[in-house]
């Protein structure tokens, strides 16, 4: 194997442990601990294609460079693909779980225990996505777009740390709520007892002043 | 000799002989062949106890197509706080 096709082979191979990374990472993450056969369905098609290239190199089959080339080239694009579903489905999946992992606290705890939130995560999360959403319909797979997929892991690992950080500060978030809500209930009984005695002295004068009247 | 897919001569020894020679069905072009088309769905569940490899799999632990479609509508329905 010449230089040329050893350089490809060694782009595949690293291509493949990016790729299997991200599927690992993918399973790790989904809410219900389920697999994608979708993606191991491109390696499946990436092996055919290095089998291809093998069985000319090993003279089992017959071949010239070209043929080797293109299946050199579609093995990477199928490599290159699965990893790149494989980020997709992990930068929805983050997304969803950043914004579930805080659901139902206080916007006062979320601003108080995760002081960036609203002012740098939030904003900075819709944005991910929208370039995401851009990211994702650039069409070109595999060596023409492997900067594009640099990008795209890229937004996804903030989007990694902005999770790792959030399950970090859930426990505060819900001390901090908790705190909140047990002010809030003493204020509400506070405010009750107030409004039950002014209210009482204010039916008291009234139906004193109604007897005073009625008795002359 | 070289062993040879395209020509269907094998040295001794080579298990792509020994299996043409015993089993004798074999299509000489297999490997520029294209894969059979892989659709998932509710009846790949009902197999996947048989298979070996991967737990999550063997347990019917993965997305049917039309699952997947399902749960990314899901996820990207989820509102920010």
């Amino acid at each position: 194997m010449d230089k040329n096709k050893q350089d490809k082979l060694k782009d595949i191979v690293e291509m493949y442990c990016v790729s299997k990374d991200m599927i690992l990472y993918c399973e790790e993450i989904d809410e219900q601990q389920k697999s994608n056969p979708q993606h191991i369905n491109e390696l499946k098609m990436g092996l055919d294609h290095l089998m291809r290239v093998f069985a000319v190199d090993l003279k089992i089959k017959e071949g010239d460079d070209e043929y080797m080339e293109e299946n050199l080239n579609s093995c990477f694009n199928h490599i290159y693909r699965a990893g790149y579903d494989a980020l997709d489905w992990v930068s929805i999946t983050l997304r969803a779980n950043i914004y579930r992992e805080i659901k139902g606290f206080s916007n006062e705890g979320i601003a108080t225990v995760i002081p960036k939130y609203y002012e740098e995560i939030k904003p900075e999360i819709e944005d991910i996505n929208k370039k995401i959403a851009e990211l994702r319909y650039e069409k070109d797979a595999g060596y023409k777009n492997i900067e594009g997929f640099m990008r795209y892991a890229e937004k996804v690992n903030t989007l990694r740390k902005y999770h790792a950080d959030i399950l970090k500060k859930k426990p505060a978030l819900v001390e901090y709520d908790k705190k909140l809500n047990s002010e809030k209930g003493w204020e509400f009984t506070k405010q009750f007892i107030i409004i039950t005695i002014i209210g009482g002295i204010i039916v008291g004068i009234t139906v004193f002043l109604i007897l005073k009247f009625i008795t002359g | 000799m070289d062993r040879n897919l395209n020509t269907g001569e094998y040295p001794a020894g080579s298990i792509l002989k020994e299996y043409k020679e015993r089993v004798g069905f074999f299509h000489e072009n297999v490997l520029d062949e294209s894969p059979p088309e892989f659709k998932v769905t509710e009846r790949t569940k009902e197999f996947a106890g048989k298979c070996r490899g991967s737990v999550r799999m063997r347990a019917g632990l993965f997305y049917t197509e039309k699952e997947m479609g399902a749960e990314r509508k899901k996820l990207l329905s989820v509102k920010a706080p």
